[in-house]
């Protein structure tokens, strides 16, 4: 499962990767992060 | 034998003028024995004339007139009159002289008739002068008393006016003290609702800030709250990760929990930094300039205005623009002040431009820029939106205490008077407006380095 993460949090990044660090080792959750609008 | 005509004349002439001295000087005391000397004078006379008792009236006229010459001459009440009882005087000595000559020395008498006669005519011219001169210094003194008497008069009156002027006076003072009195309480009032004007300004803009503010400090406990548990969960794995003796993980679970354990510090400290901005902006200003980074006043205010308004209304939304010169670095300004002053500009051109998105909500696009730029000795801040700009007539007015064009109840009208008077007096700088109807306006704030 791919998830799409849209915050302009930047620290939303970590959080989640690490929050989620078992489901994204297990592949089981793929995340992308976006802070704003544009992608850069 | 002849009859006394002389010695009746003097004595009515001298009682004639006592009366007259007795009247203007109010003595009333001596209109009795006044009368007694008027009766007695007039029956001597008759009794002399009916009698023709001459040899004998003679001796009584003379005892009458000395003792009523000395009589007068000792009242103290008279001695204004002595001069002219002294008149009488030589003409009594030389009668007396010539009469008791008579009687005890025909000869002498019949011998020296002439020069006696001579005599009795120089006392007749003695008291006719001294008579003359009497009234003339008389009618003078009359004239004198007259005069006084008019000018008492003229006093009186001058004083009674003044009495009725002082009245009037005070009744005029107390007047104007009340007015005054009055002025002075209409004043204290203007002032304390002026300064509860100022302080409801504050707390509306207090309250603008609330959402904006709970939008804010939300972000922060979440991560607070999410890194915490993060990290409990981090250690249990680490222990399992120690049990099984795999220490390359042990130490990179180490690694995240440092880390987060960072990112929980910092979220703290944005969340305290906000509570104490907030508290900054209701509090009275300390009045004090410290270094502050203005770009990150301006940063902050911004997000607290859009979130603020954000969570007032949920179908706002405008695009912020920010450029800032970051070789500003840090100025000297009381950064409550200045924090109220961009808040209040930003917060009026997201009003402008939702005003217009209202107005025409196709194919517009609500914009709000902040721009800080150093220009040799100035800072300048800029803040513009694409709203529907200021009318020429309100141009002038817009920094006028009151001045709103907000529906009544909605604007306090103090925002740019106050911001106004914070540039200009407080930092010494210039706030200036530029604004073409119906494209939007531009605030910039210059401030002196």
């Amino acid at each position: 499962m791919k998830i799409l993460v849209v915050d302009d949090e930047r620290d939303i990044q970590t959080l989640f990767e690490q929050r989620f660090r078992k489901e994204i080792r297990e592949k089981l959750i793929e995340f992308v992060f976006a802070f704003q609008g544009k992608r850069h | 034998m002849s009859l006394s005509v002389a010695p009746l004349v003097i004595s009515l002439v001298i009682a004639d003028r006592i009366r007259r001295y007795v009247k203007v000087n109010k003595l009333p005391l001596w209109e009795k024995p006044l009368k007694y000397i008027l009766f007695f004078s007039v029956f001597l006379f008759a009794t002399e004339a009916f009698l023709s008792a001459n040899e004998v009236t003679k001796w009584i006229w003379h005892l009458y007139l000395i003792a009523l010459i000395i009589f007068s001459l000792q009242q103290k009440e008279f001695r204004v009159l002595r001069m002219f009882i002294v008149a009488f005087v030589p003409y009594e000595i030389v009668s007396l002289f010539s009469d008791l000559s008579e009687v005890i020395s025909v000869d002498f008498f019949n011998t020296n008739e002439s020069y006696l006669k001579n005599a009795t005519s120089l006392t007749y011219i003695w008291m006719a002068a001294i008579l003359f001169s009497q009234n003339r210094q008389f009618k003078a003194a009359e004239k004198e008393r007259i005069k006084r008497q008019q000018e008492d008069e003229l006093n009186r009156a001058i004083a009674i006016r003044k009495v009725e002027l002082e009245v009037l006076v005070a009744e005029r003072t107390a007047e104007l003290t009340e007015q005054k009195e009055e002025l002075e309480h209409a004043l204290h009032e203007l002032r304390t609702t002026q300064s509860q004007l100022i302080q409801s300004e504050k707390m509306a803009s207090l309250g603008e800030l609330t959402a904006g503010i709970a939008h804010e400090i939300q972000n922060p406990l979440n991560f607070v709250n999410n890194f915490s548990e993060v990290n409990a969960e981090l250690i249990d794995e680490m222990k399992q990760e120690i049990d099984k003796g795999n220490m390359e993980e042990v130490k990179a679970i180490a690694n995240d929990i440092a880390m987060n354990e960072q990112k929980i510090t910092q979220h703290g400290k944005r969340a305290d930094a906000i509570v104490k901005g907030m508290l900054q902006h209701s509090r009275t200003s300390s009045g004090i300039k410290e270094p502050t980074e203005i770009n990150a006043l301006a940063d902050e205010y911004l997000r607290l205005a859009y979130h603020g308004l954000r969570a007032k209304d949920k179908s706002f939304n405008a695009t912020m623009k920010t450029d800032f010169d970051e070789t500003i670095g840090m100025i000297n300004i009381i950064p409550q002040d200045i924090g109220r002053v961009i808040l209040n500009l930003i917060t009026n051109a997201f009003y402008a431009v939702t005003e217009k998105k209202q107005q025409q909500p196709a194919g517009y696009e609500p914009t709000v820029s902040v721009i800080t730029k150093k220009t040799g000795n100035n800072i300048l801040v800029t803040v513009k939106d694409n709203g529907n700009g200021i009318p020429k007539a309100a141009l002038d007015k817009i920094f006028q205490p009151f001045f709103t064009t907000k529906p009544s109840g909605q604007g306090t009208g103090l925002g740019l008077s106050m911001s106004y008077e914070i540039i200009t007096k407080a930092h010494g700088g210039e706030l200036k407006v530029e604004s073409n109807e119906g494209e939007g306006a531009e605030f910039t704030i210059n401030l002196p380095i």
